[in-house]
């Protein structure tokens, strides 16, 4: 039996100003949603403010023995990024349904974003094992918000790295803001190249150029050098889409006659790459877990195993225990049905049998989207959720006999639920890294799950109600952005989503493409390099001047490495990579806020 | 050369399987019935030249051909059962010496050791390295407890936590020598 020692990890201050500030990351998170397009990374700022608050405030002011330790700032940080999680994926669904007049109820959209938060929780635990301690996938977020937290202990050396690091993240990202613009946010290299070479309008020659750019995020460049050489397959998939799958593509005469320069590369990325990269993704993802089968399996039998050795032994139980997950499984389960029987009977159309089977796709669906979404973070901290919340609702409405109300309902909840799976995975893998013991992490995340949606729909709501006669406070056509205000919300997420919820309704989904990208995801998933399908799934969803500046962090990492071996990895470039990420996050989030408060932005 | 065989005509597969993937149909109606008219059969043959690349670059290796590293995975682990045996001799409150000890380990032979990953699952399969992992995780993450609680000055916590990763050594030790028995 081992006694407990009083070192300080949950605690009520430390789970106090998690909660205090999730809450009000997640309010304005919500409202920089709607106005800019855009979410903003919470953890970073959390164990930032969390260091300052219980290590500076509580132990030297207060004089509170032990305040503030490394492992109850990582509890403070959990909790606050695992409120914050619910902003996005409010933010991107549920104002579609204010923007298309649709009559809901708002305790069902309530109820059903809750069941989200709490099922992205539980169908995430169970793989802790298999993606951070398997799979040892990066997660460069979580990297670098541990990297803060050992800040106290890190020395001076490293200190000082990540302070380069966060300097030149913050100068760049400053160089190439809106207000400052001394540098362009992508270089178009390509189009550099062809000033100097001479190629034909609409041939694959000119989209290979116009296609390749440099973002520059430092956030990118550093998330690709925590990955190293884990994250090639997804710098290789970005390369094999620009510059190989569209232009044969081009040369094939598959683009429609007559379309060149800047629209050559949308109509390619937008109708070819984009819908297959998603195809490729899931069926990368699907073909992930049963390759992994062995171990998932293996990971889900030691979780009942070590839950009991522990309570014999008297240990430290290190996960959730199993039934607490199949309570949670259950009850959001059942969270959902009530959502699709209490839609389905006001739509007066449908069966018991449509319930059921919306349930239960949405909880499937969940699982899928929510381990699609944290290997993809894992390896490269760039999240698919907005194309895999636009595959829920195109289901849902294929299921539901294309009931709107309950399709975006349900992708409420899908979209929570992938980003609360993210959230978890990035905070246990910081955990991991600064000794956090998984189950109290896991525990304070899911106590506090039905926090955020509350905090995120209420917040939606008031500002729709803001609007003249207690309507229409955002969208194009509200008010303020008609007659161009400072006050302009447009929400361009859900504007987003509801042109696509249109569109499927107009049959005009891209079917094909989904079904054929899921065969090369399953294919791609017998190359024995784990998550490969899910990478290149991913490179090709996203344009590539993202892919290519990870895919450079990628290269100066594994070139370093290999000169000047782990140590320097370990002692310079992952601090350096940390103030990068941090740099940005922080700086954008900055001048994000001030941007508001002087009424730019609209 | 049977895996590189492979690894080319998984590539080649991919590229021109993905590149018939992309291919656009006209019309709103019946999408995939129609891609697989106008595509389908030159995606399929891609597609299995893909599975026989993969199923070629799956051939077995032994694991000290494959990695990385100079030591092979036993003679790393030996070599952090050394270092940690050290750790553990180190009065915890020498604060800077243990923080060093620790980081010896956690930035370089743990890593060294992880190098090892895919040659590993390759020789044992998949499950045998997940139960090796689960152990040597339960130690890395004991190992991390120790250095933050040291930097907390919870001396207490130290000694718990270097208590909790020798156990956990000591599976993981187990769990490795029964995996190569089996391999």
């Amino acid at each position: 039996m081992n006694a407990p020692t009083g070192y300080r990890e949950i605690t009520v201050l430390g789970v106090g100003l998690g909660i205090v500030q999730g809450v009000l990351m997640t309010a304005a998170f919500v409202y920089i949603g709607l106005k800019l397009g855009f979410g903003l990374p919470g953890s970073t700022v959390a164990a930032i403010l969390g260091f300052a608050l219980l290590r500076g405030v509580g132990r030297r002011v207060f004089k509170v023995p032990g305040c503030g330790s490394i492992v109850e700032n990582n509890i403070n940080q959990t909790i606050a990024s695992g409120i914050n999680t619910a902003s996005a994926g409010i933010v991107f669904t549920f104002p579609a349904l204010l923007l298309l007049g649709k009559d809901f109820s708002l305790a069902t959209i309530l109820l059903a974003s809750i069941a989200g938060s709490f099922m992205g929780i539980v169908v995430i635990v169970p793989l802790r094992k298999q993606l951070i301690e398997v799979e040892r996938l990066r997660f460069p977020t979580g990297v670098a918000v541990a990297t803060i937290l050992k800040t106290p202990g890190a020395g001076m050396h490293k200190a000082k790295l990540m302070g380069v690091g966060f300097a030149i993240g913050a100068g760049v990202t400053l160089a190439v803001g809106e207000h400052v613009q001394l540098l362009p946010d992508t270089l178009p290299l390509g189009k550099w190249i062809g000033a100097l070479i001479k190629v034909t309008p609409g041939s694959p020659g000119e989209l290979m150029l116009l296609g390749t750019a440099l973002s520059l995020s430092t956030a990118n460049f550093g998330a690709g050098m925590l990955s190293g050489k884990g994250g090639l397959p997804f710098a290789l998939g970005g390369f094999l889409a620009w510059w190989f799958v569209g232009p044969f593509a081009v040369w094939q005469g598959w683009v429609p006659a007559g379309v060149t320069g800047g629209d050559l590369v949308d109509s390619v990325y937008g109708t070819m790459l984009r819908p297959t990269g998603i195809g490729v993704l899931i069926g990368g993802a699907l073909a992930g877990v049963v390759a992994a089968f062995p171990a998932i399996r293996g990971a889900l039998v030691s979780l009942v195993q070590a839950s009991r050795l522990a309570k014999q032994s008297g240990a430290r139980a290190e996960e959730l225990s199993a039934k607490t997950l199949v309570l949670g499984l259950i009850g959001s389960f059942a969270g959902l049905f009530v959502v699709a029987a209490i839609e389905v009977s006001r739509a007066g159309s449908g069966s018991v049998g449509t319930m059921v089977v919306v349930a239960v796709a949405g909880t499937l669906w969940i699982a899928v989207a929510g381990l699609i979404v944290a290997q993809a973070t894992g390896a490269t901290d760039i999240s698919p959720l907005s194309g895999l919340a636009l595959i829920a609702v195109t289901l849902m409405l294929a299921l539901a006999a294309n009931n709107v109300v309950l399709a975006v309902t349900m992708g409420i909840a899908v979209c929570i639920a992938t980003n609360q799976c993210a959230d978890m995975m990035t905070d246990l893998k910081t955990g991991h890294l600064v000794g956090g013991v998984p189950r109290r992490q896991q525990l304070v995340q899911f106590a506090v799950a039905w926090v955020g949606p509350a905090i995120a729909v209420g917040t939606t709501m008031l500002l729709w109600r803001a609007g003249p006669g207690g309507t229409g406070g955002f969208g194009p056509e509200s008010l303020a952005c008609t007659e161009a205000s400072s006050g302009c919300l447009p929400a361009p997420q859900a504007g987003v989503l509801q042109g696509m919820i249109q569109g499927v309704l107009s049959g005009n989904a891209p079917v094909d493409k989904y079904v054929a990208g899921a065969g090369i995801g399953a294919a791609l998933g017998l190359y024995p390099v784990g998550g490969l399908g899910v990478l290149v799934g991913l490179a090709m969803y996203l344009p590539f001047h993202i892919t290519f500046g990870y895919a450079l962090g990628c290269a100066t990492s594994i070139a370093f490495t290999r000169a000047r071996g782990q140590a320097f990895f370990a002692d310079t470039l992952v601090p350096i990579a940390a103030g990068l990420v941090v740099g940005e996050a922080l700086t954008a989030l900055g001048t994000t806020l001030v941007q508001l408060a002087t009424g730019g932005g609209g | 050369m049977i895996e590189r065989l492979g690894m080319v005509l998984f590539l080649g597969g991919t590229a021109l399987a993905t590149s018939y993937a992309t291919r656009t149909v006209p019309g709103d109606t019946d999408k995939l019935s129609r891609w697989f008219d106008a595509a389908g059969v030159p995606f399929t043959v891609w597609v299995i030249v893909m599975i026989a690349g993969a199923l070629m670059a799956r051939r077995p290796h032994r694991s000290d051909e494959q990695s990385g590293s100079a030591r092979s995975p036993k003679a790393t682990l030996s070599a952090i059962e050394s270092a940690f045996a050290k750790v553990r001799a180190t009065d915890p409150t020498h604060r800077q010496e243990l923080l060093e000890a620790l980081d010896a380990i956690q930035e370089q032979l743990v890593p060294e050791f992880l190098d090892h990953k895919e040659a590993l699952i390759r020789d044992r399969g998949l499950l045998a390295f997940a139960q090796l992992m689960g152990p040597f995780a339960s130690f890395e993450r004991n190992l991390a407890r120790a250095w933050s609680a040291r930097v907390d000055d919870e001396v207490d916590e130290v000694r718990l936590a270097l208590k909790q990763a020798a156990e956990a050594l000591d599976r993981s030790v187990d769990q490795f020598a029964t995996g190569e028995k089996r391999a």
